[in-house]
């Protein structure tokens, strides 16, 4: 009895493609979800932003822009943080009002940021797993 | 093969939008920051602060580099010639993830914000 030889090449190309094509479509819906979700903490940290800003800047709602941009990231599992901030200088570096000694004025700025936990579908060199997406809005209020 | 670089193709234009459609929400975000810091600026008799301040503000929101113009009184939109508004226009470079491939290494993106000063000293943003 002979066998087919052209069944013995299909299964080799199968053998060199079928990885080819899973890493290829893992690749694909981890990078998908990474940009969807970067997406969604963005929008949502903005959505938290534009809440708290039209409060009063002296009695900021910070629970409200945190809700704010939980809704609008609802079911996707990110944690949201509002947090008055404040800086010496337009360029200096965001730090809490309450240990900031500025010798001459200090800008206060609100700060929304969204955090969500992602584990990938495979494990890529370099890329650590699980890993953070977290995004952030700052606004001066002051 | 075909099929292969067709498939990679479309998860490359795929990614590209999705890249795109951050930059521009992110400069957006930056966009409003600039503006309503400009306009502080401005209430604060810091005039030639403004452009700093935008600049500022803008890279706290994750965009550098980019060109950011802060006029007053607005150019455009609905409160165009109103000087008690601010408005910051950011156009940003960005390079594309995958469509270098097809000859677009990169796309300018376009972000623009009004901070307008109420009567009560607050800020509101406009068009």
């Amino acid at each position: 009895m002979r066998r087919d030889p052209r069944k013995g090449s299909a299964l080799i190309e199968a053998a060199i493609v079928l990885p080819i094509f899973a890493l290829l479509v893992c690749g694909s819906v981890d990078i998908a979800r990474t940009l969807h979700l970067s997406q969604v903490g963005a929008a949502a940290a903005r959505a938290g932003m534009q809440t708290a800003f039209g409060s009063d800047p002296h009695a900021l709602d910070l629970n409200a822009a945190e809700n704010a941009a939980l809704a609008d990231a609802a079911g996707t599992g990110f944690t949201a943080k509002a947090s008055r901030v404040c800086s010496c200088s337009s360029s200096a570096p965001l730090v809490s009002c309450d240990a900031t000694a500025c010798p001459a004025r200090m800008t206060a700025y609100l700060r929304v940021e969204t955090r969500v936990l992602i584990e990938p579908l495979m494990r890529y060199p370099g890329v650590p797993s699980p890993f953070t997406i977290r995004s952030e809005a700052v606004l001066r209020i002051e | 093969m075909i099929v292969l670089v067709m498939l990679c193709g479309f998860l490359g234009l795929m990614a590209d939008t999705a890249q795109l459609q951050y930059v521009r929400m992110r400069a957006q975000t930056a966009a409003d920051a600039a503006a309503v810091a400009a306009l502080h600026e401005m209430r604060g008799g810091n005039a030639v602060s403004m452009q700093a301040a935008a600049v500022d503000d803008a890279a706290r929101n994750g965009v550098k580099g980019a060109t950011i113009q802060v006029n007053c009184p607005p150019l455009s939109g609905e409160h165009s010639g109103d000087t008690t508004a601010v408005e910051a226009r950011i156009v940003e470079r960005t390079p594309t993830l995958f469509m270098a491939i097809f000859g677009h290494s990169s796309v300018t993106v376009l972000a623009r914000a009004v901070a307008i000063a109420d009567a009560k000293g607050g800020v509101t943003l406009g068009e």
